[in-house]
């Protein structure tokens, strides 16, 4: 018991460094919220134009484009687009690394979440489309209407699946010099030669942080399934 | 006699399969077509190239003057006025009954949300599921909701209806309440075009009688002549197996 008062207090209290984790928390959330936001507007968009382009055969050649950004970001390491990002494109240092990293995992969420969302859209029967638009909607209008509130709701498990893997995914920023929350349990970890107990601590926000989201995940699905519940054909 | 809809040359094939082979006809207004025919013979097909839902191969279909096959025309301004129910409902899950009905009327005619609404709990009222007005479809038998499906057509005020087996889904208890909503529409000069397998609904109700089989309208005629006097051996044979 003393030991581990010991710890904490070498760990955390002593020259403030429980502010490491503090700073590497909030760009740990900041970076996870932005590239979320990125990765679910992107990846929809993306997920519309393959799944007109399946349904139409318009749209060829955004159709194309799509499948290559998907190949590539899906066949690399993120590690390796994020230093692409941070040593090849972005090297003007007005750039922090924080936005770097919101772009890096956007982008590269958006890759997913563009399948996540096509497997979705494709989830819903044809007759949904055509029902809509035999009342005269437009394709958009169905779509935006119709089917994607139902596909919506079809891939909430998976998205925020995804969306857990993001928050874990985030843990390599330190490799573009951004002090996320891994980053701030190893700086204290290389200042006080403990690695297990600001390791530990780190794991265990990362642990609280997924909990709580999914919690509220379950929630959110629970409530869109309100209209589902009775069902007799 | 008002033509509604003509139709020229009409043809539509999958591949190499050729589902509609020369069609011509046309529908009058307060025409009731009943189309019969065995499974594969192109009904549902033709039905749903009248709204364009399929794409001619070649061919034309003039509805009130205009040729709805040419390019330029704007497929959702003649899909308004063009009503259809189809055999499984497609009634929107994630919507109530009432916003099933009012989501089109507010989105394209622009009616306000009140009006919307109100016409939709008339309509509801009309085929006696107004105390059903804020479920959700799931919540409704079959009969239920091909009846919620018509009344949903019907807040566009459509100039025609295509019915597509409507009652094919439902258990046979059923059948017979969306068919005297239908029977109602026709009482009421709606021109209708029904694809069905119910011989006594198309003998009661329809003006106009079509066989469907291979691609082709092989044989057309009242309903009394087509059920007393079929003069060809398809349909007999098809009679035969139904009656």
């Amino acid at each position: 018991m003393q030991k581990l008062l010991e710890a904490i207090t070498i760990n955390f209290i002593k020259d403030n460094r429980y502010l490491y984790i503090v700073t590497g928390f909030k760009n740990t959330m900041i970076i996870t919220f932005f590239a979320t936001i990125i990765g679910i507007v992107l990846g929809l968009i993306i997920a519309l134009i393959r799944t007109t382009y399946d349904n139409t055969r318009k749209l060829k050649v955004a159709n194309a484009i799509c499948h290559i950004y998907i190949t590539v970001i899906r066949g690399t390491p993120v590690v390796i687009q994020l230093m692409i990002l941070f040593f090849c494109i972005f090297t003007s240092r007005h750039v922090s690394g924080v936005m770097i990293a919101i772009i890096g995992f956007g982008m590269n969420s958006a890759a997913y979440v563009a399948e996540i969302f096509r497997s979705g859209l494709m989830s819903i029967e044809v007759g949904q489309m055509e029902a809509g638009r035999s009342l005269g909607l437009s394709y958009l209008d169905t779509m935006r209407y119709i089917i994607i509130p139902q596909a919506f709701k079809v891939v909430l498990p998976s998205l925020c699946n995804e969306f857990i893997v993001l928050i874990k995914e985030t843990s390599i920023a330190g490799y573009v010099a951004v002090q996320d929350l891994t980053k701030g349990g190893d700086i204290i970890r290389s200042r006080t030669y403990d690695a297990w107990t600001p390791l530990l601590a780190v794991a265990g926000i990362y642990l609280l942080l997924t909990c709580i989201f999914s919690a509220f995940a379950k929630r959110l699905e629970q409530s869109l399934r309100k209209n589902e519940r009775t069902n007799n054909g | 006699m008002d033509k509604l809809l003509e139709v020229k040359n009409l043809k539509k094939s999958f591949g190499d399969h050729l589902v509609l082979n020369d069609i011509n006809t046309s529908i009058n207004k307060s025409d009731v077509l009943c189309l019969v025919g065995p499974s594969g013979g192109g009904k549902s097909t033709f039905l749903r190239t009248l709204n364009l839902l399929e794409t001619p191969t070649s061919g034309h279909i003039i509805f009130d003057g205009i040729d709805i096959t040419a390019k330029n025309v704007n497929i959702d301004e003649v899909r308004k006025k063009i009503g259809m129910v189809f055999q499984h409902f497609n009634l929107f899950p994630h919507l109530t009954i009432t916003q099933n009905m009012t989501l089109a009327p507010i989105k394209i005619l622009k009616m306000s949300e009140t009006d919307a609404i109100n016409k939709a709990h008339k309509l509801l009222d009309r085929v006696g599921l107004i105390d059903k007005k804020d479920t959700y479809p799931n919540m409704l038998s079959g009969g239920q909701k091909q009846r919620v499906a018509i009344v949903r057509s019907l807040m566009m005020n459509p100039e025609v209806m295509l019915f597509d087996e409507p009652t094919s889904a439902l258990d046979p208890e059923m059948v017979g309440e969306v068919l005297d909503v239908m029977k109602e529409l026709a009482r009421e000069k709606m021109t209708m075009v029904v694809v069905t397998h119910e011989m006594g609904f198309a003998r009661e109700v329809a003006n106009r009688i079509a066989f469907l089989d291979g691609g082709q309208f092989v044989y057309e005629n009242s309903p009394d002549n087509f059920f007393k006097n079929p003069d060809n051996e398809r349909l007999k044979t098809f009679l035969g197996k139904v009656l």
